[in-house]
């Protein structure tokens, strides 16, 4: 090892940097590494695929034969948004990881503004739930699925499990830094399975009994099938698009601050 | 731990040292058995094992058991099969996992130099499946029980059911014990063999009866195992005659493969 | 007069019921090197995280260069550089992507980047590892990677919290040159250690903290002739001849003796300890007026103080 701490420049002091430069880095830093672990790509991009063309085999016919229009279009928005929602989990996971490594803490001593650690995760999150999406409409096209209203509402649809992913992933950090975090992560999977089955993407609204239906019509899923559906097959656009912005944003607001709160708590526990 | 494998003949003299004498193997199991399941115990994989068949069968039951039973049929009674032998899957995955860590933490290096059996280890991990498989029944049964679910045939027919769900769980955990113990990232693994699952328990007779798929779809459906199984299982709830030739060849295949598995596992490890 | 690099005055840190830190107060002048010593539960890593802004004080206040931990939190993270004993790095990434983020997170972008990267590859000697996964990679290394990791840019105090603990010699040698290089620069550096000699061999000054209170402060030379030299250790055979040898060794400093004539769980062959401040010349001394009357020993040696005697030491004369 050289004696001399520096050789061809002149070494750089320290500086602060700036939340959007520290957003970028610490998405693409989580990308990187949830890229190279191999039970996340198959979680996220290859295991959704399998799950459409499954719901298209097992569900799909008796839901065309009830007359829900072409069930390919409804099966995809709710495979993505499954994607987007269980992929919540896997961030959690990672957040975990980091704080028992002390990487959080460590990271917490940078030069950087407070609010870019949780920006930078949810930038992530909304990151990977878009490619996850755009694989997954790939593999639909095959099985019928069309851009009916052209491109830009094709983006559009695109655009709905990111905000839908980034509404839930709040929640789950403000969850993940508990104490128990592990086991109430897993918990949350067995609520994220209830979510899954109980929407209106999955049956018919009418299919459910008569006292479940107000919570399976509005639970955050529905509405959210319903904006993927109307961008790309037709139907209503605006109100269930509205309705899926307001779910996020309600997440934020409401679970915003024990996010923050819990993201520091993690980062000073040593 | 140890401590119960020490010697029970004690020939200590004043400041020697007793030799080691082996354990025989039902009293080495035992120890690793309990090991293993009060750690599953603690860590709440009890708890998954009974209500995760709940979770799940309400989960199909609720929303699709409308449109089969304006067909006319009994829809607990048609579903509760493929989500117990579901639950033998998710058995078998975290087999993976388990077998996986004790390859992974030396757990494997340590027991090895202790004198008991060398298949020790494999049984205890195997009496936690087996327990799992036991709660699953418990938690499978009441749920379908609560629903509508019940056993018509005789007891003959009662046991055959439960212990051919048993035998499948049992099985295809051999199976999947050997592959976590050799491969080298177990918890990718467990991610991978989600999808067989998936395409298994959806594309089967279990949730949806064969006509209700596209006719190029019905000989995978009406063939592959977990029909098999689940056929053969509603048949032994009914009670009705029913044909087990094909479950029971598939049972003696999963467990000749399994076993083989096993050995090859074991052998890979030696040679490590 | 310049502000010191690091200045603490009556730190306080509770969690909940225990107390970490109960009021120390240091400076460190600029370019400086201070060891922390200590063993676990001290309050080292503690002080460590306070100064780093990490947490914040219970009681007390902290300025780096003049600007307030808590106050001025910002200010002082562009100050200081933090590297712990736990390695913390991102394991799914390369020993390179690692140095990237911290040099992005630190105002680094782009040629200058890549260039700086390229030499502490260089420094560290990490080109073998440099596009390996940071889990794959062996402690030395990872340390290795994390002391790299807290140079990227330039910071004025850097704070080694612990950094060769667990480590092999040579590694341990590597980081001690690491260090020295860093002296030579003008960086002030914090180093906190279990280590008597790494602190001997690095530290300007040393800081001794014991329960979260400081229990003696000095230059590495000074703190020895407080705690003593080394020690010569006489094991006899015959317990008889204990009062006899004490007499023998009349004008040496006796540091410890057995009670003559204790029956009760008497050591079957008793201790004594003269202190040695000429070293050998000392263990020479006490053998020849030992061998001269007769007297028969099972060991007879040359002992520098360890940390459990430093501590022992200093905690009796306190009290």
């Amino acid at each position: 090892m050289s004696e001399t701490m520096t050789t061809t420049q002149t070494w750089r002091p320290r500086r602060s940097v700036p939340l959007a430069a520290q957003s970028v880095v610490h998405a693409t830093a989580l990308l990187r590494s949830w890229s190279r672990d191999p039970g996340i790509v198959v979680q996220s991009l290859v295991f959704p695929a399998f799950m459409l063309l499954m719901f298209q085999l097992v569900l799909g016919k008796t839901v065309t034969s009830m007359g829900g229009g072409n069930s390919v279009y409804g099966n995809t928005g709710l495979v993505a948004l499954v994607g987007a929602l269980f992929g919540t989990l896997a961030t959690a996971i990672s957040l975990i990881h980091e704080r028992d490594s002390g990487l959080l803490s460590r990271m917490w001593t940078l030069p950087v503004p407070r609010s870019g650690f949780i920006a930078g995760r949810l930038a992530a999150e909304a990151v990977r739930a878009g490619i996850a999406t755009v694989v997954l409409f790939l593999v639909a096209v095959p099985l019928g699925f069309r851009f009916e209203h052209g491109i830009a509402a094709g983006i559009g649809a695109v655009l709905v499990p990111m905000i839908f992913g980034i509404g839930i992933a709040v929640p789950v950090i403000a969850l993940a830094t508990v104490a128990s975090g592990k086991q109430a992560v897993q918990q949350l999977g067995g609520l994220f399975l209830l979510l899954l089955f109980f929407n209106g993407g999955f049956a018919p609204v009418s299919e459910y009994p008569g006292w479940l239906q107000p919570v399976v019509r509005h639970q955050p899923m529905t509405p959210a099938i319903d904006a993927v559906r109307g961008l790309t097959e037709g139907g209503a656009i605006a109100a269930p698009l509205i309705t899926t912005v307001a779910w996020t944003v309600g997440l934020i607001a409401v679970f915003g601050p024990l996010a923050v709160r819990g993201y520091r708590r993690a980062a000073e526990s040593r | 731990m140890t401590a119960t494998l020490a010697p029970t003949t004690s020939t200590g003299s004043r400041g020697g040292s007793t030799a080691r004498t082996s354990v025989g193997l039902a009293a080495a199991t035992a120890t690793l058995a309990r090991q293993k399941v009060l750690a599953a115990v603690r860590s709440g994989d009890a708890v998954f094992a009974v209500l995760g068949p709940v979770v799940f069968f309400l989960c199909f039951y609720v929303p699709l058991h409308g449109q089969f039973e304006r067909a006319g049929g009994e829809y607990a009674q048609f579903l509760l099969p493929i989500i117990l032998l579901q639950a033998g899957i998710f058995t078998a995955i975290s087999a993976t996992e388990t077998a996986g860590y004790d390859a992974r933490a030396g757990v494997h290096e340590r027991v090895m130099s202790l004198p008991i059996p060398r298949v020790t280890p494999f049984l205890g991990r195997m009496a936690w499946v087996l327990t799992r498989m036991l709660l699953t029944l418990v938690g499978g049964l009441t749920i379908g029980y609560s629903l509508g679910f019940r056993f018509h045939g005789s007891i003959w027919h009662t046991a055959a059911f439960l212990a051919l769900v048993v035998v499948f769980g049992l099985a295809l955990s051999m199976l999947t014990d050997a592959v976590g113990t050799v491969g080298r990232d177990s918890v990718s693994i467990a991610s991978i063999l989600m999808i067989p699952q998936l395409i298994l328990v959806m594309a089967s007779t279990g949730l949806v009866p064969a006509e209700g798929f596209p006719g190029w779809a019905r000989p995978f459906v009406r063939n592959q195992p977990l029909s098999v199984f689940s056929d053969a299982l509603r048949g032994l709830a009914d009670g009705s005659g029913v044909d087990l030739t094909a479950a029971a060849i598939w049972s003696v295949g999963l467990l000749a493969a399994g076993s083989a598995a096993i050995v090859a596992a074991a052998r890979a490890q030696v040679k490590r | 007069m310049t502000t010191p690099a690091i200045e603490v005055v009556d730190l306080v840190k509770n969690y909940g019921e225990v107390s970490a830190l109960k009021g120390i107060s240091l400076e460190v002048a600029r370019g400086e090197v201070l060891g922390l010593l200590g063993p676990n539960g001290s309050g080292k890593t503690t002080t460590v995280t306070l100064l780093s802004t990490l947490q914040r004080p219970s009681s007390g206040h902290a300025r780096i260069c003049g600007h307030d931990v808590v106050g001025e939190a910002a200010r002082v993270r562009e100050l200081v550089s933090l590297t712990g004993q736990y390695a913390s790095l991102d394991e799914g990434l390369t020993a390179v992507e690692n140095l990237a983020v911290f040099g992005r997170l630190t105002g680094l972008r782009g040629r200058e980047l890549k260039v700086r990267i390229d030499e502490l590859v260089e420094q560290f000697d990490l080109g073998a590892e440099r596009d390996r996964r940071v889990a794959t990679l062996s402690g030395g290394m990872r340390r290795r990677v994390d002391i790299a990791s807290a140079l990227v840019t330039r910071p004025e105090v850097l704070f080694l919290d612990e950094p060769t603990t667990g480590l092999d010699p040579r590694s341990r040698a590597s980081v001690w040159d690491t260090v020295a290089a860093l002296r030579a620069e003008g960086i002030t550096i914090l180093l906190t250690t279990q280590y008597l000699e790494e602190a001997d061999r690095l530290a300007d000054h040393i800081v001794m903290l014991n329960r979260g209170s400081v229990v003696a402060a000095g230059t590495p030379g000074q703190l020895k002739q407080q705690v003593g030299a080394a020690v010569c250790e006489v094991t006899l055979v015959e317990r008889g001849d204990t009062a006899r040898v004490i007499d023998l060794l009349d004008g040496l400093e006796l540091v410890e003796a057995p009670e003559d004539g204790t029956a009760s769980g008497a050591q079957a062959h008793p201790r004594l300890v003269v202190r040695a401040p000429d070293g050998m010349a000392t263990v020479a001394e006490v053998i020849a007026r030992l061998r001269g009357a007769g007297i028969d020993v099972v060991d007879i040696g040359l002992r520098q103080p360890s940390l459990d005697e430093v501590f022992l030491q200093l905690t009796e004369t306190a009290s």
